[in-house]
């Protein structure tokens, strides 16, 4: 019951902001229509014909209205119905994000193992290096170079455009690469540097030292037992990772030409469509929400000692505290 | 790869090459930096993506010549000026909509009157001195204007001589900008809003020469990077939205042809003359008279496009030959003209200008010229509906450079640009000598006739330095080297007629 | 050195020990270099006896515990000598033998049992995966024995238990269950590192009963690392002293107790408190045991002891003093030690 009005409000919040946000900013949806047509009148009219003349608070309260019924209403030309629109692009921002994830995830762990199996080691400093480098590259940037060495010198993937899976898989194996790559490298990095410091600790414990002694190969004791144990600062960590990618999502869509809803944002931000994007921030914070609903429940599963929130907070200090590690 | 630079504005770039002869099939995939604002071509706001796409759902009544600056036949095969105020036009007998319904003189006048009327959106402006428009004839169309407008052939070559299906409208207006149905050489098939467009080739088009396609793919991109990416990878084939920087490089890789030219699209620095200190006619034209054009060009923009001294291109017929075009800046009287003005000790001001990377670039080559006048620009790179907002509306800004309208009616860009209430004008209020010289070009059908009233017009606007015109943007588009027979575009919004690819 | 001498004569034994430790040395390596921590210990503990090793914390007992099961960092540590385990040397077994070795031939239970149980792990699954580890025996078997030892080990409802986790239960029960682990594979050397530390007084007599029971019922070798030397007194029946890395006594339980022949000995049993202490200050032996790199030359208890004469600063010998009895203190014999007897 707590959990649901944290929920409410989070989403109440998130589109206050936004909404705020967009009427703060100048630029006028009612310019971006009329374009080259622009004039005073033609602009007033436009205006009024969207409601924009209204009061802020009347304008949301509408917008929420909307929102709760599950109506969010159409784009501000009227050409198209958010939901649909979002519906369009959800499926390549969510299996682009997915494999970006699942990239993050394979190469942060096995790196991440591989450095604190042998702690202090050259291995070790090599991962770090590059895991501390890793994070702080841009992934536009990250982009750029990908799609010059593996899209156009070496000409092996596409360098722009999108597929869906379901539609044609192959095609999607070859558009998601690069993208994915860009995305998930930043969280790759960062869950390596958790998935290391975490597990040094780990390694450290008395149990582990309980482990070796009743006899258990060091596969089960790394694999099974030391992996479980760091698994809670892993979990907190991707769960930011996704929320990250949700974000990464709006530029590398951008650089790959993907037609996701981070590109959707962008261009309905640059035309002021402020339907979409108060939709889209809405999706998006529930998607969020979600996420860290999902998280909880495998704090709950990893570890059996603390309750959902405790566990929560114990998890997120852990990664803070890897984070200086 | 054969790039050529058509350096007379509305030349026509050769790049084909001895590519052959020109062959029908293959897709065309068409790389779009924004996407169009509406399928619905009297509810588009005339951006350059608006046309691209338009031009091949809807066929136009006339098409604009880029090389003469004059109207050609289209839809309407002739027309002439009954007297200032009657326009007559035949159409041509055979011509279709995708649904079949014929393009006759009762689906014209249907549509001139919708695209009038109040569900016009943008067009309205366009018509609003037509009074009427009634059939005649089964392919004969008159229209009753309200005063003399002889740039209404010009007019009828963009959205608002886009004609649509009535049928297909009637049937679902909501709809229609969903499935727009149109007499253009390609037909509508699939829209992913803001990603993808599909059409196919409408094979009852009246006029099958120089359509080559079988089908055309408009593909969104946000980056311009990618979109040259997406040239050079051969996953796009056609891109008329290229930075003018990435051409020199483009140029030297042989898996690419590059076409360029010059427009009629005017980079100018737009001046809030209600305000001090550039309500002062004589600060205009010291910083008119500080400009080097000839270095604006070779340092922003690469050489390409041209140096602007007036209102409209030099081999344009609006443009004025009497206005002196004195390529040196004449820094001396600049000066003297800010003392006179009493900035003799310089002033600040700040200008808005776009954010992308070249915008800037521009923006800072003018920064160093100005300076040399004791100007000191403060240049504000700011997100383009935000800085139309914060210049024209919220007048918080001396300065905003960017490019101007560009219309195939010259005298439609200088009623767009200085009309009573065009948002572009400030202040917000009708410069009478330029009006005055554009409703006597409007009140004769003479082509030369008229053109002298636009030159007049000019003079005008160049008289109180109305805007400061910098230099016109250059017409740029790259194809895969596979991809022949495109022209230059001189109002930048090309049609893709005689675009054809090599098997 | 001399620590090949201290071995004790097996004649005094009916069979061969389970356990021989000889001339064991444990160098901590560092960038400055190797420092010794644990200086030729030598030792045998036989079936069925418990063998006490007290001493301060720091001074070497729970690095030798570790150093036989191998449990060291081979990266961060050296270990020189040798042990016998069933006829085998266990230092010089391969890590993949030495693996089958540890849980099913000797086991170690350690002081914390807070933090040595795995936290996210059932008891019941740390005991069947050590069950499993070592025999081929299905899960459901392997649960039906786990419980078994949880009975053993004297945890009530042990079915119940079984599907615990550690921090559902109270600190006495974790060593218990500490222990049932140690037993799961009947084990012949069980190293109990402060097993009852952590625990309250109770907890700790019965865990006390419960392993000398094993011991006897089993005939398990048990080596009791602890610094509580009551509690040597009453579990144990040899016991070793060890300072600053070195044996310097080695006793029966009761001769140490009533005459300890080394000063470090004599102060370690002067420290246990006692029913009459009431009021008084607790004994305490001045100083702290000196770290490895800044050991004294000669006896390296010298900078601690009220009986430091010049003799002192020379090496000084484990030298056996009686039968069974060894000490490495060159005065042991002119010294008489206050509040001991």
């Amino acid at each position: 019951m707590q959990r649901a009005g944290s929920i409410v409000l989070t989403l109440v919040l998130a589109t206050v902001i936004t909404f705020g946000l967009q009427k703060l900013v100048p630029g006028d949806p009612a310019l971006a229509i009329a374009g080259e047509d622009a004039t005073a009148q033609r602009v007033a009219e436009i205006r009024a014909d969207l409601g924009l003349d209204r009061p802020f608070v009347v304008q949301y309260l509408d917008w929420l209205r909307g929102a709760v019924t599950g109506d969010l209403g159409t784009t501000i030309r009227g050409d198209a119905s958010v939901w649909d629109l979002i519906g369009q692009r959800l499926p390549a921002t969510l299996t682009l994000a997915a494999v970006a994830l699942l990239f993050s995830i394979i190469i942060g762990v096995g790196a991440g193992v591989a450095a604190a199996l042998r702690h202090g080691s050259k291995a070790d400093t090599a991962v770090t290096a590059v895991a501390t480098l890793g994070v702080a590259v841009p992934n536009f940037w990250l982009g750029m170079v990908i799609v010059v060495v593996f899209g156009l010198t070496l000409n092996w993937l596409p360098v722009s455009g999108y597929a869906l899976p379901w539609e044609d898989f192959a095609a999607w194996a070859r558009h998601v690469t690069l993208p994915a790559i860009a995305l998930g490298t930043a969280g790759a990095a960062e869950i390596a540097r958790q998935v290391r410091s975490a597990l040094v600790e780990v390694l450290r414990s008395d149990f582990i030292r309980t482990h070796r002694a009743k006899g258990l190969p060091q596969r089960a004791v790394v694999w099974r037992h030391a992996m479980k144990n760091a698994s809670l600062p892993l979990v907190t960590v991707v769960g930011l990772q996704i929320s990250h990618l949700l974000g990464g999502t709006v530029v590398i869509e951008s650089v790959f030409a993907i037609p996701g809803i981070g590109s959707l944002i962008v261009q309905s931000a640059n035309q002021r469509d402020y339907p979409v994007i108060q939709g889209v921030v809405f999706v998006t914070a529930l998607l969020i929400i979600l996420t860290n609903l999902a998280v909880d429940l495998v704090y709950r599963y990893v570890d059996p000692r603390i309750g959902v929130r405790p566990a929560r907070r114990a998890g997120l200090r852990r990664a803070q505290r890897g984070v200086t590690v | 790869m054969v790039a050529a630079l058509a350096t007379a504005c509305g030349g026509t770039a050769q790049s084909d090459g001895d590519a052959g002869k020109p062959a029908k099939g293959g897709t065309l995939r068409v790389a779009l930096a924004a996407q169009p604002s509406s399928f619905n071509p009297v509810l588009g706001n005339s951006g350059s993506a608006d046309f691209i796409v338009q031009y091949s759902i809807f066929d136009t009544l006339t098409e604009f010549n880029s090389e003469t600056g004059e109207v050609d036949p289209r839809l309407a095969e002739s027309w002439t000026f009954s007297d200032p105020t009657t326009f007559v036009m035949t159409l041509r007998a055979g011509a279709a909509f995708h649904d079949g319904s014929p393009v006759d003189a009762e689906a014209v006048v249907w549509f001139l009157n919708h695209a009038r009327g109040p569900e016009g959106g943008g067009a309205q402006v366009d018509l609003a001195k037509v009074e009427s428009a009634e059939a005649t004839g089964e392919l004969e169309v008159t229209v009753q204007l309200t005063e003399p407008f002889t740039g209404l052939p010009w007019v009828l070559s963009g959205r608002s001589g886009m004609v649509m299906s009535r049928a297909a409208y009637e049937k679902d207006p909501e709809g229609f900008a969903q499935h727009p149905v149109g007499a253009g050489p390609y037909r509508f098939v699939s829209y992913k809003k803001g990603a993808k467009i599909e059409l196919e080739r409408f094979e009852d088009y009246w006029n099958p020469d120089g359509i080559y396609p079988d089908a055309v793919e408009f593909t969104i991109f946000q980056e311009p990077t990618t979109i040259l990416n997406a040239i050079k990878s051969g996953e796009q084939n056609l891109s008329f939205s290229v930075s003018p920087k990435d051409v020199a490089q483009l140029e030297s890789d042989p898996s690419v042809n590059v076409t360029t030219g010059s427009s009629y699209l005017l980079d100018q620095i737009h001046m809030n003359r209600s305000k001090k200190p550039l309500n002062d006619p004589r600060v205009r034209r010291a910083l008119s008279l500080a400009l080097d054009r000839d270095v604006f060009v070779k340092a922003a923009t690469f050489g390409l496009g041209e140096p602007g001294y007036q209102f409209f291109p030099e081999d344009s017929p609006a443009a004025a030959p009497s206005i002196a075009v004195d390529n040196a800046p004449d820094l001396d009287q600049a000066r003297s003209l800010m003392a006179e003005a009493g900035y003799g000790d310089g002033v600040g001001l700040t200008m808005l200008t776009q954010t992308s990377e070249i915008e800037v670039r521009k923006a800072e080559v003018l920064q160093a010229q100005l300076a040399e006048i004791g100007v000191e620009l403060d240049i504000r790179p700011t997100e383009l509906t935000q800085a139309v907002a914060e210049m024209f509306q919220d007048q918080s800004a001396d300065l905003f450079f960017a490019y101007g309208v560009s219309r195939a009616d010259v005298g439609d860009t200088i009623n767009a640009t200085f009309g009573a209430e065009a948002l572009y004008n400030l202040p917000h209020e009708e410069h009478p000598a330029v009006m005055e010289k554009l409703a006597e070009a409007n009140a004769t059908s003479d082509i030369a006739e008229r053109n002298k009233h636009l030159q007049a017009a000019a003079e005008a606007i160049a008289d109180e330095s109305l805007l400061l015109p910098v230099a016109f943007n250059p017409f740029i588009a790259v194809t895969t080297s596979s991809v022949h027979g495109v022209r230059v575009d001189a109002v930048l919004k090309p049609r893709l007629d005689g675009i054809w690819i090599e098997n | 050195m001399n620590g090949s001498e201290a071995v004790p004569p097996s004649a005094s034994l009916p069979a061969a020990p389970t356990l021989r430790v000889e001339n064991l040395s444990v160098y901590l390596r560092s960038p400055a270099g190797e420092v010794q921590v644990v200086r030729d210990v030598s030792f045998t503990i036989g079936a069925g006896e418990a063998v006490g090793m007290v001493g301060e914390s720091g001074s070497g007992k729970s690095v030798t515990g570790l150093a036989l099961m191998r449990l060291l960092d081979p990266a961060k540590t050296r270990v020189e000598g040798r042990a016998y385990l069933g006829g085998r040397d266990i230092l010089a077994l391969p890590e993949r033998e030495m693996r089958a070795v540890r849980g099913r031939e000797m086991s170690m239970v350690f002081q914390e049992s807070a933090t040595a149980l795995d936290p996210v792990f059932t008891v019941g699954t740390q005991l069947v995966e050590t069950i499993r580890a070592h025999r081929d025996v299905s899960v459901k078997q392997a649960r039906l024995r786990a419980i078994e030892l949880l009975d053993a080990v004297g945890i009530a409802m042990p079915a119940r238990r079984f599907g615990e986790y550690p921090h559902q239960m109270s600190g006495g029960m974790k060593q218990r269950v500490m222990i049932a682990m140690a037993l799961a594979c009947d084990p012949d050397l069980i190293i109990a590192d402060e097993p009852t530390t952590a625990v309250d007084v109770t907890i700790q007599a019965q865990i006390l009963d419960l392993l000398g029971r094993l011991s006897r019922e089993r005939g398990v070798a048990i080596l009791f690392i602890t610094h509580d030397l009551g509690v040597v007194a009453e579990f144990c029946s040899r016991a070793l002293t060890m300072y600053a890395g070195e044996v310097v006594e080695v006793a029966d339980v009761a001769g140490l107790l009533a005459a300890p022949a080394h000063p470090y000995t004599a102060g370690l049993i002067r420290a246990i408190p006692r029913a009459d202490d009431k009021g008084r200050d607790l004994y305490e032996i001045r100083g702290t045991v000196p770290s490895p790199t800044e050991m004294p030359g000669g006896c390296r208890f010298r900078p601690r002891c009220d009986h430091a004469g010049d003799v002192c600063g020379n090496e000084q010998a484990l030298v056996t003093i009686a039968s069974e009895r060894k000490v490495r203190c060159v005065r042991s014999s002119e010294i008489e030690f206050e509040g001991v007897g």
